[in-house]
């Protein structure tokens, strides 16, 4: 018999007689991370974020957020980014800046895009309660832009903000998991990278990117 | 086990400084982390149970839910492997490497593989593994095997990790965690970018869709399983999860009570390999489920072992692993439930010493997330064990002349008037025992022992209500 | 050493798996039997003594069946599952037919109420194991739980500072924090403050103390260092085996600080 048919087999003897919790019956679910009713969800997300050792900057429009984009990759001293299509992102105007500013797309193998300094990437959703990003692969959204750089910067609107992580799983089951299938990977990606290794005293910056700025753009009404 | 006795190794730790250090540092951060964090939840309690019926529901279904997994992850590309054991899974990891020509692995944390000795196994293939969690790479480095599920090196302080950075390569000496990691991260750039193939482990497979998702907070592991070409999962049958909503229950959970964080800060999501327009991440995808006694676990009383999600609040909480910490458990797993799963996997009379290192405080029971009985557990163990004959000849009489003693009132009495009278005589006077013969010196060894009062309880009662006792029943 | 007010408060019954509701039985004050415990008779009497009297204060006069030994804990704990058996069908024997069984330890109280219903299954006894389970109470919880007592009017012959050790299977087992810390709070002359690892296992453990002593010893030193640490000049607990383990590592340690079973202090008995 395979090794399939030989543990399928075995869980079926062990589960014959007698379920080994009966009456594990689906409960009514509760979220996990407390809001506050008529918490705004806004303040709660930058404040989570801070908390978790990233950066939120607020723009009142696309101009600001190009602006505040602009300075973080002069800051930074950037030379090379690895960026998401613009298709993807939230803000038109970023590749022409970076040609503004003389700085190389990279694009290919892990080896080019390892050379990056920066990464630009939007965001499916961001969840307020835990400052949680949620990022999904896809054509034109490499992983790696989220990853291999030591600077990520996230460019997020208000109105992605929602929420909880519970919130977003029910949005996908509204959606039958579609995301599951075309994504190979979705990342849910809250604070820069961190260890607690040593002594579990927290060290910030690791094997990902040592800082997270999220620039997050108000909603025209 | 290994050769030297329980006790042995369990006097080294004790008597190890830099251990009790770090123990105490590690565990005590460990435990008020956990604390805070599930108090902000909004009712950790209903939470508890919440998750608790999560794993519950999904161990009822295990062949269904894993036939789901398997087909979801077909259609979404990957392959779908079956080990019985540790050398199956192994197996299984060297096959493909050699399908894909693999040289270079590079891992992110997996306590199965350490179930497994995956890391020998392919080394005696000349394959080159490097552990890529920054304490699993220092522990690698050192030649030594994780202490404690989550936080595998907390058994060293900065200071031997400085140093040890500094013997193997070379880094500058530093007292500072923040230099150390930055090192460390320097060195492992290039093996995740010439690795030809990661491995993971597997935090919860989600059946519905077929996703297996990991928890991590380096990088390290979303590094490992996207930048080389191949990918292998490898995962306990008992991960795979019925839904998404049981997914956010435990996640959450899993991070508070692990390190106290809200959320760990990567929460990779793989479902299959990279899609055919995806621009990165790997081209082949494999889940690796491994069975290595489990079943055999399911149909036992222990089931509810199975239901553990290795936050490893258990071994924080633990006031025997505050003080022996992780090594001294001889195996894999540490720490209460170490104890549990350790005689489970491998055979009772592997670690007959593991079920009493426990004085039943059930701090572990009170930390888990899932509201595991490890105290129930580890009585049945220990029951088992006696069954088993492994107490000695000693033991097993003078417990069997306890019952006979202890079920006869007048024996009770007599028993207790002779040892009242021979601690009294002992104690000459002064209210306690310094020494007790064997086999109680063991309590001598720390503590004091007192001289019996007198005249006993019972006696002072019939003096009080003389003629008129309260109670109906005679002795 | 501050601590922080998660810290502070006993996660009572939030982190209490075994947690019962426990209502006063219908016609509860007619039979109530008093469990002494094979400890608080042999070993310290005053306890026992001092555990009848709060009682008694309280106005429940408790029988004291005479045929009672131990709830047979020790085999128990230890494996011997059989062994344990015999005691506890002899326990059933002598405490079957009260409507309460009240006894001052919290160990005992949850050896009874946790194990008997499973070591008694498909028993002939075991519609009397599972009503003794029903019916068994630690002191303080009966006292506050059952009866409603807060006040027993008593005093400590001189302002003291004490902190709770709050016993393993009283706190975690049966959910047992508040009930002491309410009675003490109306204990004149004591002031209650709290200790770093309140509810931290001392190490005893029954046979656990002897078989892995010096796992036992390390875990009565970090006990012993926190006393030590609090500012407290007593120690109170629930149970007279704790009571025993940490005297005793007092005592060789030279140590100054005592620790006292619950009862004597509402008992009144110190002097
Ligand atoms: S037994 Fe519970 S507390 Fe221990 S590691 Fe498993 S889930 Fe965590």
């Amino acid at each position: 018999m395979s090794a399939r048919e030989d543990i399928l087999t075995g869980l079926r003897a062990a589960l014959a007689h007698s379920k080994p919790f009966p009456g594990a019956e689906p409960a009514a679910f509760q979220a996990v991370t407390r809001i506050d009713p008529g918490e705004d969800l806004v303040a709660r997300f930058i404040a989570e974020v801070q908390r978790v050792k990233g950066e939120v900057h607020t723009a009142a429009n696309d101009d600001e957020a190009l602006d505040i984009t602009k300075d973080l990759l002069t800051s930074h001293h950037v030379r090379r980014v690895v960026m998401w299509d613009e298709a993807h992102l939230p803000l038109r105007g970023v590749w022409a800046l970076l040609e503004r500013l003389g700085i190389e797309r990279v694009y290919g193998d892990n080896a080019s895009v390892a050379a990056a300094e920066a990464g630009i990437t939007g965001a499916d959703w961001a969840l307020a309660a835990t400052g949680t990003l949620v990022l999904s692969s896809g054509p034109g959204r490499p992983r790696m832009a989220s990853l291999l750089p030591p600077l990520h910067i996230a460019l997020l609107t208000e109105d992605r903000i929602i929420p909880r992580l519970e919130d977003y799983v029910a949005a996908q089951r509204a959606a039958r998991f579609g995301v599951f299938r075309r994504s190979s990977n979705v990342t849910l990606i809250t604070g820069s990278s961190r260890t607690s290794d040593i002594e579990m005293h927290p060290v910030f910056g690791v094997h990902g990117p040592l800082a997270l700025h999220v620039v997050l753009i108000k909603n025209l009404d | 086990m290994k050769a030297e006795s329980f006790e042995k190794i369990v006097d080294h730790a004790l008597a190890d400084r830099q251990l009790q250090v770090a123990l105490d540092r590690g565990t005590t951060r460990g435990v008020n982390a956990r604390l805070l964090a599930m108090s902000e939840t909004t009712d950790a309690q209903a939470l508890r149970h919440q998750a608790r019926l999560a794993r519950e529901r999904a161990l009822n279904q295990l062949p269904e839910l894993l036939e789901q997994l398997e087909r979801n992850i077909i259609a979404n590309g990957g392959h779908v492997l079956w080990a019985r054991d540790a050398a199956e899974l192994n197996q299984h990891v060297l096959t493909i490497c050699r399908q894909h020509n693999v040289r270079r692995v590079v891992k992110g944390k997996s306590m199965v593989t350490e179930e497994t000795a995956l890391n020998h196994a392919l080394e005696q293939e000349g394959i080159d593994v490097v552990e890529s969690d920054l304490g699993e790479y220092i522990i690698q480095l050192a030649g030594e095997t994780p202490s404690h599920i989550v936080f595998p090196m907390l058994h060293k302080t900065k200071e031997a990790t400085a140093q040890l950075l500094h013997d193997k390569l070379g880094m500058p000496l530093t007292d500072q965690p923040e230099a150390m990691t930055r090192f460390v991260r320097g060195v492992m750039r290039q093996k995740y970018l010439q690795a030809d193939l990661g491995i993971s482990g597997v935090n919860f497979a989600i059946a519905e869709t077929g996703t297996i998702a990991t928890v991590e907070n380096e990088g390290n592991n979303r590094l490992s399983i996207s930048a080389p070409p191949v990918h292998v999962a490898v995962m306990g049958l008992e991960k795979v999860i019925a839904t998404w909503e049981d997914y956010a229950v435990l996640v959450q959970l899993l991070a508070r009570s692990a390190t106290g964080q809200r959320m760990t800060v990567y929460n990779n999501l793989i479902s299959g390999p990279r899609r055919p327009d995806e621009p990165d991440g790997p081209e082949a995808f494999y889940l690796i489920i491994l069975d290595n006694g489990r079943s055999r676990i399911l149909a036992s009383e222990y089931a509810e072992s199975l239901a553990c999600i290795r936050c490893g609040a258990c071994l924080n909480a633990c006031p025997v692993y505050q003080n022996i910490g992780g090594h001294a458990y001889g195996w894999v797993y540490p720490g209460p439930i170490g104890s549990i799963i350790t005689p489970l996997l491998r055979g009772p009379l592997t670690a007959p010493k593991l079920p009493y290192a426990s004085s039943l405080c059930g701090a572990c029971q009170a930390a888990c997330p899932v509201e595991i009985n490890i105290p129930d557990m580890l009585l049945k163990l220990r029951r088992d064990l006696v069954q088993a004959g492994d107490p000695s000849l000693g033991w097993r009489l003078g417990m069997k002349g306890w019952a006979v003693a202890f079920k006869s009132p007048m024996l009770y009495r007599l028993g207790g008037r002779i040892a009242g009278w021979l601690t009294r005589v002992l104690a000459r006077g002064k209210g306690h025992l310094r020494w007790l013969p064997p086999p109680f010196n063991g309590w001598t060894a720390h503590r004091d022992f007192p001289a019996f009062g007198t005249p006993s309880f019972r006696e002072r009662y019939l003096r009080r209500f003389k003629g008129q006792p309260h109670d109906s029943k005679k002795p | 050493m501050q601590l922080a007010a998660y810290q502070r408060l006993p996660p009572v019954g939030e982190y209490n798996l075994y947690r019962r509701r426990m209502l006063p039985l219908p016609g509860m004050a007619k039979r109530v039997a008093y469990f002494v415990t094979c400890i608080a008779d042999t070993v310290f009497p005053e306890i026992g003594e001092a555990a009848f009297e709060v009682l008694a204060r309280a106005g429940v006069t408790p029988e004291f069946p005479l045929g009672q030994t131990c709830c047979g804990q020790p085999a128990f704990n230890a494996g011997f599952t059989d062994e344990a058996r015999q005691v506890a069908e002899h326990f059933v024997e002598v405490f079957a037919g009260y409507e309460a069984i009240v006894t001052p330890s919290g160990s005992c109280a949850s050896m009874v109420k946790h194990y008997y219903p499973a070591l008694f299954r498909g028993h002939p006894r075991q519609a009397d194991a599972l009503h003794i389970a029903a019916r068994t109470y630690e002191l303080t919880e009966y006292l506050v739980d059952v009866l409603g007592v807060r006040d027993l009017g008593v005093a400590l012959p001189r302002p003291t500072r004490a902190a709770i050790h709050d016993a393993c299977h009283g706190y975690r087992g049966l959910g047992i924090a508040r009930q002491p810390r309410l009675l003490l709070s109306h204990v004149r002359n004591l002031t209650l403050v709290e200790m770093v690892g309140h509810d931290q296992c001392c190490g005893f453990g029954g046979l656990f103390a002897i078989k892995m002593s010096a796992i036992s010893g390390a875990m009565l030193r970090d006990k012993l260092a926190a006393i030590q640490d609090a500012d407290c000049d007593l120690v109170i607990t629930g149970d007279a085996s704790c009571m025993m383990h940490i005297n005793g590592g007092l005592s060789r340690a030279g140590s100054p600080k005592r620790v006292v079973h619950i009862a004597q202090v509402l008992a009144g008995a110190l002097k």
